[in-house]
């Protein structure tokens, strides 16, 4: 459903995301963790087709984002990590426009059941300015499942959510996937992404790390417990990445001569 | 002020150009920058360059030839007259100068921003210096203004244009500290105990008072003795024409006013000339250097001439030498104010970013008027229709129905109105007249005010950039919200000349005062020669012709904006304040321009419609011009839609991590 093949996104010469390639099956959840200014937000902005790529081929449900961007659009939805609302339009006002624009018929209806899942339900005629971060996160969310996407990105979903709503949220992710949507989640959460998530993504300076099962990256770092969790993991990857990427002061190359 | 302060001002100074110098790394960018560099070298340099046309300078021989006349009025205008626009623009200025009294707020509007607040209040500096770093900030905004002022004005010698650039901003630095001056003095009122704010209140009022009395009965008694004379006068005139009173009261009346106000700039009374004389330095200071008929015949500002003479100063140093003063002045009074502005500074930053993220009059706004829409938006269809919807929603709620009928109530009331008073021209005549202007000033600078488009919507380019929307469908749809509000304040306008039309009825035919607005008369070839057809008629022309320049204005707008977003002030209010006066011209300098090169293939298309009619023995007449507007419609649509199809493709290729699509302070 998403697939990313050898992904460049560089600013003024600095490349944020340097040949990143990852793909996600329908029905799973993948998540990306990574340092901060590892390249997440890029990566997913530019999935999402608001950044355009240096290079590279992104895909959604089979369609290229560059030669078939509509059709790709149609299919995907992202949330970003702040939540970013139309000032002048309510609640509902919202649910309207972009049940138009994605073209969804019985928008009214969805937009019901969306509203009071995320309980939502009596601020139809609420402004974003009168909303809670948390209470726009979950607008963001709703918005972006009106459409029944296939493809699901998520930056930070849980940011700002109490503690109901981010086990709402969770239930929502894995119900989302279940559905058989792709589901591509970044979090500083380690330990949302290693429940909910089948497979993870470390990235650090644009690279990826690791990748695979928390089973296969636990393999794939020698001297880590059995039973090591994704912080443990995480810690161990980008540390030991940051390791490869400027030699240690001691080290031959750096010895005084 | 405080050296670090120095610095922090420099370096912010310098940041902000570094900032902007950065975005010339993108050839977009380089080649607008290129493009106004050789606008100016082309344009405006020539005319800069050629001294010839001002042999005399401002500090040159003769620069004091005008000082000869104590009593003169203002630059090149004949004495009298002179004296008189001379006086009526200190009275002007007086009379704003009481309103910012009477109005300003008692919270003082130092410019501080957030950083500012959080860095700068907790550190051990003194009020003083803060207040300092907040005037000195905005000198740089006001120097701009004043260059680009001094820059497209005529002709002058270096020396000319050095008085110019420091006289327009003194002229502005003492508009923003007399205002800061007004607040931070009202701020302090509040601080102080009630009694002693009594007393300093009443004071100012009192000397107000007693100035305005004062001017009031000078300008009364100016005016008596020579009213007096011309009344008798007439009287015997009338007594000697039988059968030609009414018109001998009226005609006599304001033969009388004319002669008495003409006494008065021939030989103002010494009291009048005397209490006003600070602002009418002021208002020769700020005519002759803003304004090029104002000028003296030898490049001077004027000052010297009507205010300074007596010191025998030479012109333009005395302009600048005074302004240097007031400003000086005023700058004292604001840095060493008492009054505590940090809270009021706190709040004013909170509202600011208040106003970035929402408007606060729709959080009043009731549940019912929540629910409003300009049309009924259905699930499916072209998704254009939402992007058009949302936009309109962001003036207002109000449904589409409802504002055409504010439209027609206006021309109605106009017609109401009118017939209730004995439809007086004196009346309809300038009714008419702001529909008439509402019809022509709309739409070419649509694009200037109405900003409920892609503007507005850039910073929420998270949101749109995934919408499932081919980027020229985007463009287009964002261009009609602003096309709307623009077009219906047109219909009002239309309605508004309709309305006078009808009420005028017969007269219309006789007296010919809406006839000499619409300059059309006297309705050649239209069926049964009715005046009101031919207002319908050419109403309704404007009305053609004016959509598509208000698409074209709006258009040009939107494609600035998605070429050089680093450049163009986002979201869906402009930026407002007296720093950005010389950025304001410049914008409406480019958006005329664009404008007049856009109605060129129009002309050139009505023009040659026209000639092919009188080949052919038509007559031009009122009738044929909704025609020749559908005419003249078309290469403008043509070009909206090119212009349509740019920004959709700069839209597809946007990157809105190489732009600074953030609003600006």
């Amino acid at each position: 459903m998403i697939e990313i093949r050898d992904l460049v996104k560089t600013y003024d010469g600095f490349a944020a995301v340097d040949g990143l390639s990852l793909a996600v099956a329908g029905g799973e959840i993948v998540g990306l963790v990574g340092p901060n200014g590892a390249g997440k937000t890029t990566t997913l902005r530019c999935l999402a087709g608001i950044l355009p790529p240096t290079s590279g081929r992104i895909a959604v449900a089979g369609y290229d984002l560059e030669t078939q961007p509509i059709e790709a659009r149609r299919r995907l939805a992202f949330v970003p990590d702040e939540p970013r609302l139309f000032e002048n339009l309510t609640v509902a006002d919202h649910m309207k426009v972009i049940g138009r624009i994605y073209g969804v018929a019985d928008a009214a209806e969805r937009s019901r059941q969306l509203l009071a899942a995320m309980e939502l339900a009596d601020r139809p005629d609420a402004f974003p300015a009168e909303l809670s971060r948390g209470m726009k996160q979950k607008l963001m969310i709703a918005l972006a499942l009106l459409h029944r996407p296939d493809a699901l990105i998520l930056d930070e979903p849980l940011t700002g959510l109490d503690p109901g709503a981010i086990r709402r949220m969770k239930r929502t992710i894995v119900e989302q996937a279940r559905a058989g949507a792709a589901v591509l989640v970044s979090s500083h959460l380690l330990a949302l992404v290693q429940e909910i998530c089948g497979r993870v993504v470390i990235v650090q300076h644009g690279r990826q790390v690791l990748a695979g099962t928390l089973a296969e990256i636990r393999a794939a770092l020698p001297g880590l417990a059995a039973d090591a969790d994704l912080e443990e993991i995480f810690l161990r990857a980008t540390e030991g990445a940051e390791a490869d990427a400027a030699p240690a002061p001691g080290s031959p190359g750096n010895e005084p001569r | 002020m405080n050296g670090a302060l120095v610095e922090l001002v420099w370096r912010g100074f310098r940041g902000s150009l570094v900032r902007r110098a950065r975005r010339l790394r993108q050839p977009r960018y380089l080649l607008a920058f290129l493009a106004s560099v050789a606008y100016f070298g082309f344009m405006v340099l020539p005319s800069y360059l050629n001294w010839s046309r001002q042999a005399r300078g401002a500090f040159g021989p003769g620069a004091a030839a005008g000082a000869s006349t104590p009593a003169a009025g203002i630059g090149g205008l004949a004495g009298g007259t002179g004296r008189l626009v001379a006086m009526a623009a200190a009275l002007v200025l007086a009379a704003a100068l009481t309103l910012i009294w009477a109005l300003a707020s008692s919270k003082p509007a130092l410019r501080l921003g957030e950083a500012d607040l959080d860095l700068l209040l907790p550190a051990p500096l003194a009020r003083r210096q803060l207040i300092e770093l907040a005037v000195w900030r905005q000198q740089a905004g006001l120097l701009l203004g004043a260059l680009v002022v001094t820059l497209l004005r005529g002709y002058g010698t270096p020396a000319t244009r050095l008085v110019r650039l420091l006289t327009t901003w003194g002229l502005l630095a003492l508009i923003n500290l007399h205002i800061q001056g007004v607040n931070l003095w009202k701020a302090r009122l509040r601080e102080l105990a009630p009694a002693v704010a009594r007393r300093r209140a009443g004071i100012a009022l009192a000397a107000g008072g007693a100035w305005w009395v004062a001017v009031a009965l000078a300008l009364r008694a100016a005016l008596a003795a020579p009213l007096t004379a011309a009344t008798e006068a007439g009287k015997a005139a009338t007594a000697a024409a039988a059968g030609a009173v009414a018109a001998a009261d009226a005609g006599g009346g304001l033969a009388a006013l004319g002669d008495a106000i003409r006494h008065l700039g021939a030989s103002p009374p010494p009291l009048l000339w005397g209490l006003l004389a600070p602002f009418r330095w002021l208002a020769t200071a700020l005519l002759g250097s803003l304004g090029p008929g104002f000028r003296q015949p030898g490049g001077g500002a004027g000052l010297a001439s009507g205010g300074l003479s007596g010191l025998g100063a030479p012109r333009g140093l005395a302009d600048v030498a005074f302004l240097l003063v007031l400003v000086t002045a005023h700058y004292e009074w604001v840095v060493r104010s008492r009054a505590r502005f940090e809270d009021a500074v706190l709040q004013r930053a909170r509202r600011q970013a208040d106003r970035r993220r929402r408007r606060p009059e729709l959080a009043a706004s009731t549940a019912r008027a929540r629910r409003r829409e300009p049309f009924p938006l259905a699930p499916s269809g072209m998704p254009e229709a939402a992007i058009y919807w949302k936009n309109l929603l962001i003036p207002s709620r109000r449904p589409l129905a409802h504002r055409a009928a504010l439209a027609a109530l206006a021309g109605l009331a106009a017609w109401a109105s009118g017939a209730a008073l004995g439809a007086p021209m004196a009346y309809l005549a300038p009714v008419a007249g702001a529909g008439f202007m509402l019809m022509v000033m709309i739409p070419p600078f649509a694009g200037l005010n109405l900003r409920h488009d892609l503007r507005a919507d850039l910073l929420q380019v998270e949101i749109l950039r995934p919408w499932p929307v081919p980027g020229w469908r985007l463009v287009a749809a964002e261009l009609l919200a602003p096309a709307t509000t623009a077009c219906s304040w047109t219909l009002a306008g239309f309605c508004l000349v309709l309305g006078a039309a009808l009420a005028a009825g017969d007269r219309l035919g006789r007296e010919d005062y809406l006839h000499l607005a619409m300059r059309s008369e006297p309705w050649p070839g239209l069926p049964g020669g009715s005046p009101l057809g031919a207002i319908v008629a050419l109403g309704g022309a404007a009305l053609l012709a004016g959509l598509p320049i208000i698409l074209l204005s709006t258009a040009l707008q939107n494609v600035a904006a998605l070429m050089l977003p680093g450049w163009v002030t986002l979201g869906p209010r402009a930026r407002a304040g007296s720093g950005l006066a010389g950025q304001r011209l410049l914008l409406l300098l480019g958006q005329s321009l664009a404008i007049a090169a856009g109605l060129v293939p129009a002309l050139l298309l009505v023009a040659a419609a026209l000639l092919a009619g009188s080949r052919l023995g038509l007559r031009p007449a009122a009738w044929q011009a909704p025609a020749l507007a559908l005419l003249a419609a078309l290469p403008l649509l043509v070009e909206v839609g090119l212009l349509v199809r740019a920004g959709g493709a700069l839209w597809d290729r946007l990157d809105p991590s190489q732009e600074l699509l953030q609003p600006e302070e």
